[in-house]
């Protein structure tokens, strides 16, 4: 049978499927306004149906590097137990560097092994482990889900004709997602290991904060004030992933990229704990 | 008019029959035929044969749902119209891209089966459609009976372009697992 056939025998469904079909009313068409949050989000929506190649300007370099993403220098992103030396903190995109938009989250590359190595992730994405397209950027470059991780929106594949598929990391937006959601943990049991500006949590303390924290949605109404967050939280995942959050130390919120999470009583804890 | 007023003038064999066919599902029909053709003029010319065909097949028949039996027949007619253009290398718009997807169902897409029936196929797909969600069922048939494009498929069930292709993505997948299942020749 070829497609064209296959075509034919969808011609011959029962018309009741086709009334359906037509008679069909979203429960969404009536949806609330908009609500415009900041510029990063206006811009992702005004780019949605395809890759946003420009600098993410707005956002401090800095702080744009919450996951271990490498972007750009390979030699800055070298694994390091030393919070002064974590490179992948400080880790600046390139100016050029294209960012891939799918349902609202900006995706970056990532190819440096030790990024790779230190997110548990292999050196190349073999093409069994491309999943489902969850977006179509052009005729030959689709966004992926990457099997292993299937279910964890923080990191895609990039897929392109004549190209080997390569990984894609989570690099802003996703305001619908929890914590927990987008980078895949739940409980304390889902978690490696927390530091806060590189001091390990106990297990008592992480198991205290890991469900309050994967819970943690962004709030969406929070207008940052000009303080730089000079806490950082890094969380390692048990599914390899690694990324981390920010804090200014008497704030009450965790940033992740352009996003700031409400989460009082997590900081109070890990203040309290550090003191 | 309703459509038992329409089908009723069939019967009759009065010519206001096509007139008021047209009337009210012209724009229907021109839909679908643009859907596959993408060619104003080649579009209008099936919807004229489709009537044609309508007034041919009614009596003896009665459809009871007659928007879709309409519907079934232009698609028809503007399917081999494409088929024709396609081998005359004539136009084609987005139809080969909505095949090329098709053939995602398929172990062998380019194999012509001589011994393909058409109706048995759409009796198993039947089956198929009955295994999936209304949301599901009507992204399905948006896109590959009305041969909707992705945009208006998305803004039909209120889903955003990548959700819709996400999931036509894996109905696709399943397609191809439940036709094996029913030992249909791919």
């Amino acid at each position: 049978m070829n497609s064209y056939q296959l075509m034919e025998g969808i011609g011959e469904i029962d018309s009741r499927f086709l009334q359906e079909a037509d008679d069909y009313q979203n429960k969404s068409t009536h949806r609330a306004p908009i609500r415009w949050l900041s510029l990063a989000a206006c811009l992702a929506i005004a780019v949605s149906a395809g890759v946003l190649y420009t600098k993410w300007s707005g956002i401090p370099a800095e702080n744009n590097s919450a996951m271990t993403a490498d972007m750009a220098a390979p030699d800055d992103n070298a694994v390091s137990q030393n919070a002064a030396e974590a490179a992948p903190f400080s880790a600046k995109m390139a100016d050029d560097a294209p960012l891939y938009l799918a349902d609202g989250i900006a995706y970056a590359l990532v190819s440096t092994p030790a990024v790779l190595e230190q997110n548990g992730l292999p050196d190349t994405v073999s093409e069994d482990a491309v999943g489902e397209v969850i977006a179509v950027l052009d005729d030959d470059i689709k966004i992926c889900t990457y099997l292993p991780l299937e279910d964890v929106p923080a990191i895609r594949v990039l897929s392109k004709t004549d190209m080997q598929p390569q990984f894609l990391f989570y690099q802003g937006q996703a305001t619908e997602y929890s914590l927990g959601t987008l980078y895949g943990f739940s409980a304390a049991e889902d978690i490696d290991q927390i530091s806060v500006n590189d001091q390990p949590l106990s297990t008592e303390d992480i198991a205290q904060i890991a469900e309050s924290l994967a819970e943690l949605k962004p709030d969406l109404a929070f207008t940052p004030e000009e303080t730089t967050p000079d806490n950082i939280i890094q969380i390692r995942l048990q599914n390899g992933l690694t990324f981390q959050l920010s804090f200014a130390e008497f704030g009450t919120v965790l940033k992740l990229f352009d996003l700031y999470y409400p989460a009082e009583d997590i900081l109070a804890t890990l203040l309290h704990e550090s003191e | 008019m309703d459509d038992s007023q329409i089908i009723a003038l069939y019967w009759e064999r009065s010519e206001d029959a096509i007139a008021q066919t047209d009337q009210k599902y012209g724009a229907y029909c021109r839909k679908i035929s643009m859907n596959i053709l993408h060619n104003t003029e080649d579009a209008e010319e099936c919807v004229s044969d489709a009537y044609l065909g309508v007034w041919n097949a009614i009596p003896p028949q009665r459809p009871t749902i007659f928007s879709a039996f309409l519907g079934k027949i232009t698609r028809n007619i503007s399917l081999h119209r494409w088929q024709k253009n396609r081998a005359a290398k004539r136009g084609g718009g987005d139809t080969g891209i909505l095949l090329s997807e098709l053939e995602e169902c398929l172990s062998s897409p380019e194999s012509f089966d001589d011994s393909f029936d058409a109706r048995a196929l759409g009796g198993i797909l039947n089956g198929f459609l009955d295994t999936l969600t209304l949301e599901q069922r009507v992204l399905f048939v948006r896109r590959y009976w009305y041969a909707d494009p992705i945009e208006a498929v998305a803004e039909k069930t209120g889903m955003s372009i990548s959700k819709a292709t996400s999931m036509l993505f894996r109905l696709r997948k399943r397609l191809r697992i439940y036709l094996e299942k029913e030992g249909v020749s791919l």
